[in-house]
């Protein structure tokens, strides 16, 4: 991302806070697919994804009076789905103790051979992240699939860099066991 | 040995981190080798970020732009400033003898064709009876997109009569005069592609197959 | 130099409007009717002439051509699905199976429009044309079965604004059991209209709405009894199409049928009339909590 992409960003931003809606638009085609992607992995599911990335695109336009003028349009954006997300998780209560996860972990109900010849690995990928504690599935979705380092999920979760660092090795240890007991080699 | 092999991992967790020094990522590489337990240890975390890594991107659902686009609530530049805009801005007339005929010309011809169509017959062989039309506008967000044309029941399904204009922010537009009634429509894209209107207000099987989008023209 | 710029300009935008409308003032027959539907039949024999069919189908798709007019069809339609589909290369039998199940409609007295507009339509967007003659065959057939069923309610009594009004009904009914709506919902349909004391124009709606909720998921026995309810609680054929939107506005937001039917059940129970309920925010969004969205601020903003 360079600096001529982000001043042409700001200006679009102004130009729609000035009264041009429509553009709105190319931000939305140059995010949606970042969005979209987020939400999904941390959902899990394509039809709430979808609705998550929406509402935060929603919510963005609704709240573009208060961007600053002092980050990246993504990094605001990226706030807003995880937020969005979050609430989600709250709603379906889906939030889960982390012991009842390491009990789903062990033993394994097929045999590797089934469990490779059934699915991707991909598929087995979300499946496993689907199962993480949402608070470590943030971290590892921002940290190794949008590339972020510990300093910009920090600003976009508001959460010490300790503490995420913290979520991101329980996190891989958990993927690690919940892949090995999907009986998926990698 | 439990709490050295803690230690280990915690190593590596940082290695995945980008934490470690040179110093430190010789180290480790070092055990990793000497150790086979901790290396089965690190090659499985290490695949494990791998896969994360490069797990598809997947693409936003199609139309997804134009849904989010489709509720914004519209936005305007504060009013003050529209007028004072308005009012201020310069405008310059110029003219000589050849526009200032032209532009006569023009009035003339606009004259002639008000008188001309007042007194045209009833019947045409496009609209016939003289019935009222209600302009609607049709739109399609496709930035891709290099022609695309809107066929319905209200020009017999012909696909090179109604062709969309495209706009700066790739919203394809389109105005129809449609009479009152139901109308049943789907956009024609690069001349191949037949695509559903996601923003109608309502849709129909056509029969074979495809969802037509519905219009509804009242006066 | 701006000036010059300028005359350029304004003579480089009047010059060809004016040669514009110089042509189309001078070319603009004002064709009758009679005419027009002369020239279209001569386009429709060119166009046969020139295909490279068979002697035999040529002669067959122009008698059939004459069968259709002379039964009524409009000669620019004769000659637009004739046209139509020997450019999508249907073969001769096809193009002569359309006219003649086109003016077999006709001569049924039965509403054409639909059979014409589902040749056109399925000729313009490619369908092959085996499909699009087993389509209208039973489309026309489905017409032939709902005419009387709309006769028996104008019969006793139900008001319609003349032939467009029971034509638009006929062909919605055939619409209805193209869905394969049991003919036993459609007559219920017009029961509780009748008992209203409804217009066919409420009917036509009612089983249209029907129809569009069967398409869009539900099951008939769901749909069929969703209208009934509306029709009883005295709903205008206005709120049936706004009972519709708000259909196709939930399902957009990707929540399962069965949610959006007992959504909608609810709201007629509280008596509600929908179209006073175009879509508000938040309205009928029942899966994401309240008062979302903290830390929108931007980076390091507050609220």
């Amino acid at each position: 991302m360079n600096a001529d992409r982000v001043e042409d960003e700001y200006g679009i931003i102004r130009k729609v806070l000035a009264g041009e809606a429509d553009l709105y638009a190319v931000l939305v085609d140059a995010y949606k697919d970042l969005a979209y992607n987020i939400a999904f992995r941390l959902v899990g599911d394509a039809d709430t994804a979808k609705d998550m990335a929406q509402e935060s695109f929603i919510a963005a336009y609704n709240a573009l009076g208060d961007f600053k003028f002092n980050s990246r349009f993504s990094s605001w954006l990226y706030r807003i789905v995880v937020n969005k997300c979050r609430d989600h998780f709250r709603a379906t209560r889906e939030t889960v103790p982390v012991d009842d996860i390491c009990e789903d972990i062990a033993g394994p109900d097929r045999t590797p051979e089934q469990a490779a010849s059934s699915r991707q690995t991909g598929d087995a990928v979300q499946q496993a992240l689907n199962k993480l504690p949402p608070d470590y599935r943030e971290v590892i979705i921002l940290k190794h699939i949008e590339g972020l380092d510990y300093q910009e999920i920090a600003d976009t979760l508001g959460v010490s860099i300790s503490a995420l660092k913290v979520r991101a090795h329980r996190g891989r240890e958990m993927l690690r066991k919940l892949l090995e007991g999907m009986g998926v080699t990698l | 040995m439990k709490e050295r092999n803690e230690l280990d991992k915690e190593i590596i967790h940082r290695l995945l981190d980008g934490d470690l020094g040179p110093d430190e990522k010789k180290a480790l590489a070092d055990r990793v080798k000497a150790d086979p337990v901790l290396n089965e240890e690190f090659d499985d975390l290490l695949r494990v970020v791998r896969a994360v890594e490069t797990s598809e991107r997947i693409p936003a659902p199609p139309f997804f732009t134009a849904a989010v686009m489709r509720q914004l609530q519209p936005r305007k530049a504060p009013l003050g400033m529209r007028i004072r805009d308005f009012v201020l801005k310069g405008r310059v007339l110029r003219w000589n003898m050849a526009t200032a005929f032209a532009a006569m010309l023009v009035f003339a011809l606009v004259v002639t064709l008000a008188v001309r169509t007042r007194n045209a017959p009833v019947e045409t062989a496009m609209i016939g009876q003289q019935e009222q039309v209600v302009n609607v506008t049709m739109n399609l967000h496709a930035p891709e997109a290099h022609h695309i044309a809107v066929a319905g029941t209200f020009n017999k399904w012909k696909t090179d009569t109604h062709v969309l204009t495209r706009q700066e922010n790739g919203i394809w537009t389109i105005s129809v005069p449609l009479k009152p009634g139901e109308h049943s429509y789907m956009f024609v894209v690069d001349g191949k592609a037949w695509v559903t209107d996601p923003d109608a207000e309502a849709y129909r099987d056509d029969g074979f197959g495809n969802k037509n989008a519905v219009k509804r023209v009242s006066i | 130099m701006k000036r010059n710029k300028m005359t350029t300009t304004v003579l480089k935008v009047l010059i060809p409007l004016l040669l514009a409308a110089a042509a189309v003032l001078g070319a603009a027959p004002c064709v009758r009717a009679e005419d027009a539907g002369q020239a279209h039949l001569e386009q429709a024999r060119i166009a046969v002439e020139r295909s490279g069919l068979p002697k035999e189908s040529k002669t067959g798709i122009l008698t059939k051509a004459d069968r259709a007019v002379a039964a009524g069809v409009p000669a620019e339609d004769v000659s637009l699905i004739i046209t139509r589909g020997l450019e999508q290369g249907a073969e001769g039998r096809h193009v002569e199976g359309f006219l003649e199940t086109a003016a077999k409609t006709k001569e049924q007295n039965l509403p054409v429009r639909p059979v014409l507009d589902r040749m056109e339509q399925g000729l313009a967007k490619g369908v092959p044309p085996e499909k699009i003659a087993g389509v209208t065959q039973r489309l026309s057939e489905h017409l032939a079965a709902a005419k009387p069923m709309v006769n028996k309610f104008e019969s006793e009594g139900m008001r319609s604004t003349g032939a467009k009004g029971s034509d638009a009904a006929v062909e919605t009914v055939a619409r209805a059991l193209e869905r394969a709506i049991p003919r036993d919902a459609v007559m219920r349909t017009g029961e509780h209209v009748k008992d209203r004391k409804g217009s066919m124009g409420l009917f036509n709606r009612a089983v249209d709405t029907m129809t569009t909720f069967v398409g869009s998921g539900m099951t008939a026995e769901q749909a069929a009894n969703m209208v009934h309810t509306a029709v009883d609680r005295g709903y205008s054929e206005r709120d049936l199409e706004a009972m519709e939107r708000y259909m196709v506005n939930e399902l957009r937001k990707n929540r399962p049928m069965s949610e959006v039917v007992s959504g909608m059940n609810s709201r007629m129970e509280r008596g509600e009339m929908l179209h006073d309920m175009q879509e508000r925010p938040g309205a009928g969004s029942s899966m994401h909590s309240p008062g979302s969205g903290g830390g929108m601020g931007g980076m390091g903003g507050r609220r």
